[in-house]
């Protein structure tokens, strides 16, 4: 089987998809991660966003324009199946590494 | 004047076209206040700090006049505006529904930095991206002034460039590739 690595970034852009929910669109998107401390153009989010539709890992579906964007529709994005696998094998990764350089967050690596 | 007071002059406007009155006083963003209106008095009746829940109360104390109407801006509640009318349960009115209504233009941007991005997004791109970037500039300009959010705008359309105009570069030299690839193998 083919497994999805995803880097840092990707995880984090799933994440924030899970976190919104149906209201996964661009702009919240951004401002989500910005608000988690993640500061990133809108060009850079989407190239992660296109590239996360490329490996399968989310879809997307165009809603509806509204005035405040100009008439511009809005681009609304899901997380496909195997996004979520993806970000369970990233996650139990980092927990089977965590333990063992522990050390390193608190201090002892320095 | 930033984008608040400019909002808060068009609904003073509007006011006074549809009840025949407005209102004074000084608006501040970091805190909640409450306008409170009277039309049965044409003025303005009173003008206090209050948080939401002090507007729930002001309402149930003081709604015997079916007109009147109270606006609430609460500082970090998500910028929200709560309208009420007496008798009726507390409408939450946003931003842009409020501008909608005042009838205050959307906001825009530098023009030219816009179509930059339309001669690098693709087509299906087009109305995401620029329209993220319209909603995030146009909330900008209510929080932190026009100047301030154009700047935001085009610092934010530069960054949002490089990346595209990597993919666009790459495509152009994959395109350039396979031409001079075909062009060996045939000739």
């Amino acid at each position: 089987m083919k497994t999805d690595y995803i880097g840092e970034l990707e995880e984090l852009v799933l994440l924030a998809i899970l976190k919104l929910g149906d209201g996964a669109y661009g702009a919240a998107l951004h401002e989500t991660l910005e608000d988690a401390g993640r500061k990133m153009s809108i060009g850079a989010l989407y190239t992660t966003l296109s590239r996360l539709e490329e490996k399968g890992l989310a879809s997307s579906r165009m809603g509806e324009p509204t005035a405040e964007r100009g008439g511009r529709a809005k681009k609304y994005f899901k997380v496909k199946a195997p996004g979520v696998r993806a970000l369970r094998e990233a996650e139990s990764a980092r927990r089977k590494l965590s333990p063992e350089v522990g050390f390193a967050f608190s201090g002892g690596a320095a | 004047m930033n984008a608040l007071q400019l909002l808060m002059a068009r609904r003073r406007q509007h006011l006074k076209s549809q009840y025949g009155f407005s209102y004074g006083g000084d608006l501040k963003e970091d805190s909640p206040y409450v306008l409170y209106i009277h039309p049965k008095t044409h003025g303005i009746a009173l003008q206090m700090k209050a948080d939401v829940g002090r507007a729930e109360s002001l309402r149930s104390t003081e709604s015997s006049s079916p007109e009147e109407v109270a606006i609430v801006f609460g500082g970090d509640v998500e910028q929200a505006i709560f309208n009420f009318r007496g008798g009726e349960p507390l409408e939450v009115v946003s931003w842009e529904e409020l501008a909608r209504e005042c009838s205050l233009p959307p906001s825009r941007p530098p023009i030219n930095t816009e179509f930059i991005l339309h001669l690098l997004l693709r087509g299906d791109e087009q109305d995401a991206v620029i329209g993220d970037l319209l909603e995030r500039h146009g909330r900008k300009c209510a929080r932190l002034g026009k100047r301030r959010a154009d700047f935001w705008f085009c610092c934010e359309v530069f960054w949002t460039s490089l990346p595209l105009l990597k993919r666009a570069l790459f495509k152009l030299g994959g395109l350039a590739a396979l031409s001079e690839w075909v062009r060996r193998h045939i000739s």
